[in-house]
């Protein structure tokens, strides 16, 4: 499949200009044309922040300080300029459905507001157009629901409403970031398929930002792995989930309980917690974390390198070492004779 | 399960929050639930958000008063409001450590007030060696005991929360999504941490979660509820592999499994 999107070199920072902290440094990745593309890792990992910086809507105070950032127009890949892609390319759906949306707004003249203002429809246009979308998105009454107020409706209902104003503007990417984490379950589920279906059946792109690997597993065909503003490993999901190829994204896997974990043993817990932003270790930043640290890894330069035998990428010097793939999730986090905690 | 009389006993308790007159609608939040759980045991109750799990959590814990029914606590019953020593008997662990914390506050004096307050320790430092003993049994240690919240990280509060409640030396420990605000790798730790607690100190718990797979891993047994009522109780693996309520079942297959199918596979591409 052809790229659509492409992030090269990307590096966010903030504070002062002279002792700038970086959030986010050299995160690169490629999603091809009608791909779910996963950005994976926890709270304080650099993915949200990632997300926004693809779209031009970071925070105040965070900047980006380098690389490119391409998409797929007329055949080649070009760099843009965010108020070409805004509400055109790319479409974005925030986390929280209960603040993301204007309350002041009636839920017609919220999903059509962008392309109104960007070309012009007629209000008549707008309101049959709202009424198609939000039926695309699955609102079970969408003719009555585009009269409606944001605050009249589910939590699930507002997150397609949103779903709807992201697909107004025809986009050919679209960016989620953590659209089901405030959902129930069964809800999200019923969003993870709505996405799913119109990406399907649009041929839509999809960069998904989550915590939660059981729903990058549900939706994505490939992932990154983000771990202390860095990608740590990227492939296919299936690959990653099932022979990762860094300790840290084994680590993952290992410590959440399934419906399988055995329950007579302590959870394989990762000791410690994540750096912040401002105090990373020098070369690899998951190695004072890591039951396979060598002295070699605190001078690491940080490399997305090919893994011999699997169609994985990993910044894991360690991989080779570690059995050779395939690697499976138990070699990678059993203590190797030489690895120091 | 043990024999004998269970350390607590919940009994047909109704939490309706409705105007007394106009009763219409739906079900009140709390449609008598009866649980009970046995001395040491920890039981887990699942449920969607609105299915009564934290009001009900809520009334256990002495927070509310019921609409009705009684809670009994060693055969006793537990009068609402509690008193001061009653109060202390069963404690609560709360989702959010951000907020159910005192930002002001250090670490040594959310703790030792709280002992202090409770006659747990007799002067202030016999107060500070006791709050160093609870970091210690949660994990922590007099390192974080003149840190504020905000100097913590978010697995760090949530052991703060716990350390707090086991200041009181509670019999029942509830843990209302204890572990849900948490990165998937700190929780495991503070799971770890909790199930170690319940076994050396022999508490009985109420472990209220969305999350099934986490319930099962620290349940004992395993109670579901949906909109107000206990639909199924059973053993932890019986309840997820084979759920006997339709609304278990429909909950056991919306949640996302690592080795569930994807979206992607032919069987799954069905419309929404």
């Amino acid at each position: 499949m052809s790229p659509l999107l492409r992030i090269t070199d990307l590096v966010l920072e903030t504070g002062p200009a002279a002792a700038p902290v970086r959030p986010v440094s050299h995160v690169g990745f490629e999603v091809a044309h009608g791909e779910a593309f996963g950005l994976v890792g926890e709270s304080g990992s650099g993915k949200s922040l990632t997300l926004r910086a693809v779209i031009g809507l970071l925070p105040e105070g965070v900047r980006q300080a380098g690389g490119t950032l391409e998409l797929e127009r007329d055949g080649a890949m070009r760099p843009y300029r965010f108020a070409e892609v805004r509400g055109r390319g790319i479409g974005m759906v925030f986390q929280e459905p209960m603040t993301a949306l204007n309350p002041t707004m009636r839920v017609g003249d919220l999903v059509t507001a962008g392309p109104r203002a960007r070309y012009g429809w007629s209000r008549r246009a707008a309101r049959s157009r709202a009424v198609d979308l939000l039926a695309e998105v699955g609102m079970p009454d969408p003719k009555a629901q585009a009269r409606m107020w944001p605050h009249q409706l589910s939590g699930g209902l507002r997150q397609r409403v949103m779903i709807a104003m992201a697909l107004a503007t025809e986009p050919s990417v679209l960016l989620c970031d953590e659209p089901t984490t405030a959902l129930d379950v069964a809800v999200q589920d019923q969003i993870l398929r709505l996405l799913h279906r119109i990406r399907t059946e649009r041929g839509l792109s999809i960069v998904f930002v989550t915590h939660d690997l059981g729903v990058v597993r549900r939706l994505c065909d490939r992932v990154a792995v983000m771990y202390a503003g860095q990608v740590v490993e990227t492939g296919r999901v299936e690959e990653v989930f099932t022979r990762p190829t860094h300790p840290y994204s084994a680590g993952l896997l290992r410590s959440m309980p399934t419906q399988d974990t055995p329950r007579d043993r302590p959870l394989a817990a990762i000791p410690g917690g994540q750096p912040g932003a401002g105090d990373r270790p020098e070369g690899c930043r998951f190695a004072p974390r890591c039951g396979h640290a060598l002295p070699a890894c605190a001078g690491l330069a940080h490399v997305l390198a090919a893994v011999p035998g699997s169609p994985s990428r990993s910044a894991c010097i360690r991989v080779a070492d570690l059995g050779g793939p395939p690697l499976d999730r138990e070699a990678l986090l059993s203590p190797l004779p030489g690895g120091t905690a | 399960m043990s024999a004998g009389t269970p350390l607590l006993q919940v009994d047909d308790i109704v939490v309706d929050y409705r105007p007394r007159r106009g009763r219409t609608g739906g079900p009140p939040a709390v449609d008598h639930v009866s649980l009970d759980i046995p001395r040491g045991r920890t039981l887990g109750l699942v449920g969607q958000s609105g299915c009564g799990k934290s009001s009900l959590a809520r009334v256990i814990a002495g927070l509310a008063a019921p609409t009705g029914g009684t809670i009994r606590l060693g055969g006793a019953e537990l009068p609402a409001p509690r008193g001061r020593t009653d109060a202390t008997r069963i404690q609560m662990v709360f989702q959010d450590p951000g907020s159910a914390l005192n930002p002001m506050h250090t670490v040594r004096r959310t703790l030792t007030e709280l002992l202090l307050v409770h006659r747990r320790a007799a002067g202030r430092s016999a107060a500070t060696d006791r709050a160093v003993e609870l970091l210690e049994l949660v994990g922590l240690g007099a390192a974080v005991l003149d840190a504020r919240p905000r100097g913590l990280s978010g697995g760090q509060r949530q052991r703060v929360g716990i350390a707090r409640a086991l200041a009181v030396e509670p019999e029942v420990l509830i843990a209302d999504e204890a572990v849900s605000a948490l990165d998937v790798s700190v929780q495991a730790a503070v799971l770890n941490t909790l199930r170690d607690l319940g076994a050396r100190l022999d508490l009985t718990m109420l472990f209220i979660s969305h999350d099934l797979a986490v319930t099962r891993y620290v349940a004992d047994e395993v109670a579901v509820m949906h909109r107000g009522r206990i639909v199924e109780r059973g053993l932890p693996d019986d309840v997820l592999r084979n759920p006997r309520h339709e609304y278990t079942r429909s909950l056991v297959a919306a949640t996302p499994r690592m080795d569930g199918p994807a979206l992607s596979a032919p069987e799954e591409a069905r419309p929404v």
